[in-house]
């Protein structure tokens, strides 16, 4: 019997449309569904109910967190699970529960006010990396390497318009800009590869484009990356990890990660992957 | 596989458009305003397109 799958997202990108194609040789049957029109909250969900389960891939930090917590409560299977994509969806509450789990991650500060900022700067020195709590995509990620910039460097942050936006971490720079990035399915670690910075740009996320080389299956990534899904549940994340001198930490966990960059320098076929997870989960 | 083109007008600035296979909820630009269109709905070879934003001010992932 085919199954039927929702991708919720705003739009169809590079990985939905491989997800899509890849679909009927596994048994299922998956389309989009966009996730700015389900005016979820009625009991039953009626306009979901008809899917056997939901894939959320919005690339919002807030549509794919509010989506999975109102589909699961009407009883509607979603990957990934809400309170995954919750934690995803928050760098500060995301290192918390990996810290509560005795999961590395790298030392940071929350800041969110110029005494926060002033007091991070103290504590862990230069050079440090300014995040946004929210957000992605290498998008202000901003690496300070003087303290006699740093001030006018905040003055950015103070000028954004919502708090939300300027609730930021601050984080020692860790790996010279390089990062592994896992693609994980279900529970195991399909691709991984080493994206390191190139050109004219320090920051190393996959989406930025940048250089990767292939990384072998390391059995200290494998154990980190097994903790983290451990106390995630499995799914399918992108979870990014430094190498550090005292082992690795994780960076962030995507709870809908782009996997061009990674499928293309691995050759894993990630669409297969995914859709065999899902067929596995409903049977 | 088919390579039939799909024809469609953008909605912003009216020009007819022909364009290679595409699916429901992919987007691409107009060659003519250049603004991002999504397809919303595909009948009969004929792609109903809406304008949206090149990359939503939220996403993160």
């Amino acid at each position: 019997m085919t199954r039927n799958v929702a991708i919720v997202a705003d739009r169809i990108s590079w990985e939905e449309r491989r997800l899509i194609e890849a679909a009927p040789e596994l048994g299922l049957h998956v389309e989009w569904v966009n996730d700015e029109s389900l005016c979820l909250g009625a009991p039953g969900a009626p306009s979901v109910q008809d899917f056997d389960a939901l894939l959320v891939r919005s690339r919002s930090y807030t549509r794919g967190g509010l989506v999975a917590t109102l589909a699961e409560a009407a009883g509607i299977p979603v990957l990934n699970s809400a309170r995954a994509i919750n934690a995803c969806e928050n760098k500060a509450v995301l290192r918390s529960v990996l810290s509560s789990a005795e999961i590395p991650v790298p030392d940071f500060r929350l800041v969110l006010s110029r005494r926060d900022f002033e007091k991070a700067l103290d504590e862990l020195g230069v050079p440090v990396v300014l995040k946004p709590i929210f957000g992605g995509m290498g998008k202000r990620v901003t690496l300070i390497r003087h303290t006699d910039t740093a001030q006018s460097v905040y003055d950015y942050v103070e000028d954004l318009g919502h708090a939300f936006e300027q609730a930021c971490l601050v984080e020692p720079y860790l790996s010279g800009g390089s990062s592994v990035r896992c693609l994980v399915v279900g529970r195991d670690i399909v691709a991984a590869a080493e994206f390191a910075s190139a050109g004219a740009d320090w920051r190393s996320n996959a989406a930025l484009g940048n250089r990767s080389s292939t990384l072998a299956y390391d059995p200290d990534v494998v154990k980190i990356v097994d903790a983290v899904v451990s106390e995630l549940g499995a799914g399918i994340y992108g979870v990014d990890l430094f190498r550090t001198d005292d082992g690795y930490v994780v960076n962030e966990v995507n709870h809908a990660p782009a996997f061009r960059g990674v499928a293309s320098v691995t050759g894993a076929d990630i669409p297969t992957a995914v859709g065999s997870f899902v067929q596995e989960l409903l049977s | 596989m088919s390579t039939a083109t799909l024809t469609g007008a953008c909605p912003e600035c009216e020009t007819d458009l022909t364009v290679p296979p595409i699916a429901q909820g992919e987007t691409f630009s107009c060659p003519e305003c250049m603004l991002t269109l999504r397809v919303e709905d595909i009948q009969d070879g004929r792609l109903t397109l809406q304008m949206v934003q090149v990359t939503l001010r939220d996403w993160g992932q």
